[in-house]
């Protein structure tokens, strides 16, 4: 049984002709089922965790990276197939699945290949993308044996579990940093190219690249970082990979597991 | 921000899975079970089950271990190689080297003791003093008798 759970954002007028469009696709390809709404008073936790004892086994994220980061949360250990509907700004996270825009993601429903991927956990919260942390005033400890320290400070750093279309990095070991299917979360720290660089299109080459199961991250002031563009603030940081966790419907355009 | 074409694949960095790069520094026990590839700075030790390649710029103040290393900057510590190490002309160590072959190329600089033989023995081979900046030595394997013959022939003996 599918379960859509529709951003709030979704209500907009704007989004009135997608959405229409989307619901009459999925009923000619006899996928419509009940829908949940998130708003200022739902949130995406209780929905799901409502619906998974009413015996939903497909919970279909509609809407952006935001709305998939909160059903992925939400999910947490429940057994279900996540599927994604990217309607609205920004979907990074549908098109590293491979998932394309509004109606065309329920032909992606319908096929239902799917692929059993890694979430990350930060202090207990799953994320299925990355963990993006300004560089401050804190340590960084990799696997309890070697702490991550930058030389410089126009720097960021993003711990990867599925690596996203909007951040270009460099393949190590033949394999693009960000594979969601290979049990480890790479730490990545990017240097900002400098202006020079970035208007001749030759940006500095500083890329390191850390594949690690654990790491943790401290601070003597709390620190905000985004979880999937979530927002999070604290002064330690566990986060860890949790292999295998998530069952998700995925498009032939995905950036891992090529066929 | 990160534009893709900013970020060219860079020379040597193609078979590495953990990439240091020069803005960073690494400090305490780092274990990689893949090839690695330092540009920066690493303090503690150093491992890794496969390949090691040492950028010119980078430092190393650690004891480092790997299957093959390729070294072209600069290592402080003892380099434990199973297999080959291959010391590029800008290399500099500063410490003892255990490997079971050797390519020294001219310019390498090597402060400390080789022991040629199998890296993985606990026993060392019969350990040759070195403090030599390797000078006109062709590329190709160096066995423990022709280090020993170059150290003879005073090849640029500091």
């Amino acid at each position: 049984m599918y379960y859509y759970i529709y951003d709030g954002f979704l209500a907009d007028r704007k989004h009135e002709r997608t959405v229409a469009a989307i619901e009459t696709r999925l009923t000619d390809l006899g996928l419509s089922s009940k829908i949940g709404r998130l708003t200022p008073f739902t949130n995406a936790k209780g929905l799901v965790r409502d619906e998974v004892r009413r015996g939903a086994k497909t919970i279909v994220a509609v809407g952006n990276d935001e709305t998939v980061a909160q059903v992925v949360s939400a999910i947490g250990d429940a057994d279900v197939t996540l599927g994604i509907i990217p309607v609205g700004q920004t979907t990074w996270v549908a098109r590293a699945l491979g998932i394309p825009e509004g109606e065309a993601a329920c032909e992606t429903l319908s096929k239902r290949v799917t692929q059993m991927i890694d979430l990350g956990r930060v202090n207990g919260q799953h994320f299925l993308s990355r963990v993006s942390v300004p560089f401050g005033h804190f340590t960084v400890e990799g696997e309890g044996s070697f702490r991550i320290c930058p030389q410089v400070a126009d720097c960021e750093m993003i711990v990867s579990n599925l690596r996203s279309p909007d951040v270009a990095l460099c393949e190590a070991g033949g394999r693009l940093p960000g594979d969601p299917q290979d049990g480890f979360l790479d730490v990545l720290v990017l240097t900002r190219p400098s202006t020079i660089g970035r208007l001749t299109g030759r940006g500095p080459s500083q890329q390191t690249v850390i594949p690690l199961r654990r790491l943790s991250i401290h601070a003597e002031e709390p620190i905000t970082v985004s979880v999937d563009g979530w927002k999070m603030t604290n002064k330690d940081f566990l986060i860890e990979i949790v292999p295998e966790r998530l069952k998700i419907i995925t498009g032939k355009e995905r950036l891992f597991a090529a066929e | 921000m990160f534009q893709k074409n900013d970020m060219p694949i860079r020379e040597g960095a193609g078979d590495a899975e953990t990439i240091i790069a020069a803005s960073v520094k690494v400090e305490g026990e780092f274990v990689s079970q893949g090839n690695v590839l330092i540009e920066g700075v690493v303090e503690g030790s150093l491992k890794t089950e496969k390949n090691l390649r040492v950028g010119q710029q980078a430092r190393i103040s650690a004891d480092v271990s790997a299957a093959n290393a390729v070294v072209a900057g600069e290592v402080r510590g003892n380099l434990v190689v199973s297999e080959k190490l291959e010391l590029e002309p800008t290399a500099r160590i500063i410490g003892d080297i255990r490997t079971k072959n050797i390519i020294v190329a001219s310019g390498a600089q090597i402060n400390g003791q080789i022991s040629m033989g199998n890296a993985s023995e606990q026993r060392p081979a019969a350990k040759q003093p070195v403090a030599a900046a390797v000078g006109h030595q062709p590329m190709g394997a160096v066995r423990e008798s022709q280090a020993r013959e170059a150290v003879k022939q005073g090849v640029a003996v500091e």
